[in-house]
């Protein structure tokens, strides 16, 4: 039984990866429903086997069967309202006092059944305080939560970080509380947040694509596009303010008219993208001008059109729209994540540049995958914990692999293995680490 | 007596979860009113991972989670070992998933199903690239006859040995030791001969 698994080819190796990250866990809500089922067509069996067994009595049996059926209706109808949301708990556990400890080093996720959930990573504390049917309350005590809530009618989720009060309804978003220097930041992708607290007497409400920071030493809040704040010069909306400042982004986005045109192409680009309709985007791009878009676009923009570029396999395209997005919005988050997509961007270019000759052919590709590690270096440099570091350090091995061979690998496959030993890689860096 | 169980999991385990095997099994027999539930919330997550895995679509997965169990809940009194209940409910499940894998083939015949035609599976995730991966590869695992493709799948999406696959598939080392060599190789051939699959070790890999 303790027979070794052997080793397949590489390539094959990635697939059978894929596949199995493809599939997610079993959740704790198709467990119940597919329990229910199970249980239902047990207890319909039951009651043919009983019928058939009975007939005498089918007056009866058929009375209490209703009887049964409405009083399990009624539970069913009853129940879930008052039952607390179901949750659990992934790469890592739920300790005394609610306090959340990660195991995984790519965090714990706080997962309920309706969909919402809360990741926070290995440095962050947190603790689930109280949970109910219509949302639960979580206190973050230091540092960053990424939280998604699924919008529901009624659904209270409450985030407590530090002396503020965060209250959801149906979005996405990030809180980061910093208790020594006693500083908030929440960053909302969509949806719409208010968040109580001191400076403020009115609840501040924030929108889809704006960034809330409190400095409480500094008595300051800003509110500011996200894409301003990752230029340099964002506008502080209010400093010491004791009222509502919930209208006030609103005549600061006005200002800037064309500004607000790419907001709107950016939004209408990612839908698009979204919806599958890659080439409306690159359509659009092309309208519009490639140059002008180049120059322009907003940072959501760029990170659309490089990614139809990809999905259509136009690299120069795509590499393009990433290096403005590194030039122009250097140090935001998706100029991090530009680094990584670069360096795909190399080895798929270097996968479709076999139209040249045998000879150029084998040093273009080298040149090429030699590009693709740099930039995965880079980004791995810039963003150690980022979203995309397991498959950054899982290609770099890849590519490493083919370039120079199983030993100049090998050390990544150890890496990978050690920081990443579930990842989508992981079957590749066994394969390789276990090559003679 | 269900619900209270589901409602404790939400949390902790209850002391009923604590069973081991024998006892679960042995209550199963029995007829014990809350045993379905405590071998559901044991099993149903390592046959649906198998079927996922296996079949590429979470939705027939959860169908045939739900028939394995439906089945062996009704037939919990043929249970002649209760120290086997793992191996009970995995023999029901490469059952289960080999009627199910049929009746697909089957489908295709029937349907006149182009070869080339890619099943929709509904892999979750929105990266288009890894989807069409995914579908090609599920594509070529439904050109396997079904021996090959359980013991494909479980020799390498779920890692098992070819001594326990003979052991739950009763059929004898060297068969499935063939069948393997039959759905490597004829997989192999689609990773070399696919000039759409962006190829994992040429750059492809889990793309984004």
């Amino acid at each position: 039984m303790c027979e070794e698994i052997t080793p397949v080819e590489p390539r094959m190796a990635a697939v059978l990866d894929l596949a199995r990250s493809a599939v997610a866990p079993m959740s704790l809500a198709q467990s119940e429903a597919g329990f229910d089922v199970v249980s239902a067509r047990l207890g319909a069996r039951k009651r043919r086997q009983s019928r058939n067994h009975r007939l005498l009595f089918a007056g009866a049996s058929a009375a209490a069967v209703l009887a049964i059926g409405i009083s399990f209706v009624h539970f069913r109808q009853t129940e879930p309202c008052q039952a607390p949301l179901g949750y659990w708990v992934e790469g890592g556990q739920l300790v005394e006092g609610g306090y959340l400890r990660a195991s995984d080093p790519a965090g714990v996720r706080l997962r309920f059944v309706e969909g919402t959930e809360v990741r926070l990573p290995v440095e962050t504390r947190g603790r689930l305080l109280s949970v109910d049917d219509k949302g639960a309350r979580f206190a973050i005590e230091q540092g960053l939560a990424t939280v998604s809530v699924v919008p529901r009618p009624e659904a209270q989720w409450l985030f407590d970080a530090g002396p503020f009060l965060v209250a959801v309804h149906g979005t996405v978003f990030t809180v980061d509380w910093d208790g020594p220097s006693e500083r908030l930041d929440v960053r909302l992708d969509k949806g719409l947040v208010s968040v109580k607290g001191p400076l403020s007497k009115e609840p501040i409400v924030i929108r889809a694509g704006q960034q809330l920071s409190v400095d409480l030493k500094k008595k300051e809040v800003r509110l500011q596009e996200m894409e301003t704040a990752a230029l340099a010069g964002s506008v502080v909306l209010e400093k010491d303010a004791p009222a509502a400042p919930a209208e006030r982004p609103k005549e600061a986005a006005t200002s800037a008219e064309p500004r607000a045109r790419e907001r709107a192409a950016a939004r209408s680009w990612a839908a698009a993208l979204a919806a599958g309709d890659v080439d409306f985007v690159l359509a659009d791009a092309e309208r519009r001008g490639i140059s002008h878009v180049m120059a322009h676009a907003t940072s959501e923009s760029l990170a659309a059109l490089a990614d139809a570029a990809r999905y259509r396999r136009k690299y120069d395209l795509a590499r393009a729209a990433l290096l403005a997005q590194r030039d122009r919005f250097a140090g935001s988050r998706r100029a991090e994540e530009a680094a990584f997509l670069l360096g795909r961007v190399e080895e798929a270019n270097e996968r479709a540049s076999g139209k040249a000759s045998e000879t150029s052919k084998a040093e273009t590709s080298r040149a090429e995958t030699n590009k693709a590690i740099d930039w995965y270096d880079r980004y791995l440099k810039e963003s150690p914990r980022g979203a995309y570091a397991s498959e950054a350090l899982g290609r770099k091995m890849v590519a490493t692999w083919s370039l120079q061979g199983a030993s100049a690998a090998r050390p990544l496959s150890e890496d990978y293995l050690h920081l990443f030993p579930h990842g989508t890689y992981a079957g590749a860096a066994r394969a390789l680490a276990d090559k003679p | 007596m269900a619900r209270e169980l589901r409602l404790v999991a939400l949390v902790s385990d209850s002391g009923k979860s604590e069973l081991d095997d024998v006892a679960l099994a042995q209550a199963l027999i029995a007829g014990e009113s809350w045993a379905p539930a405590a071998t559901w919330k044991r099993y149903a997550a390592l046959v649906y991972n198998m079927a996922s895995r296996a079949l590429g679509n979470e939705y027939e997965a959860e169908d045939v989670t739900q028939e394995v169990f439906y089945r062996l809940f009704a037939r919990s009194g043929t249970l002649r070992k209760p120290e086997a209940l793992r191996s009970f409910v995995v023999s029901f499940a490469i059952r289960i998933l080999k009627w199910e894998l049929r009746r697909k083939r089957a489908g295709r015949l029937f349907t006149l199903l182009a070869s080339k035609d890619l099943p929709d599976a509904p892999f979750r995730g929105a990266d288009p690239e890894a989807r069409d991966t995914l579908r090609r590869f599920y594509a070529a695992l439904d050109r396997l006859g079904t021996r090959e493709r359980i013991v494909f799948a479980l020799r390498r999406l779920e890692s098992w040995t070819f001594s326990e696959i003979a052991d739950v598939m009763e059929l004898s080392l060297s068969t499935v030791k063939r069948s393997y060599g039959r759905a490597e190789q004829e997989i192999s051939r689609w990773i070399v001969g696919d000039p759409d699959l962006v190829g994992l070790m040429s750059g492809g890999g889990r793309h984004v």
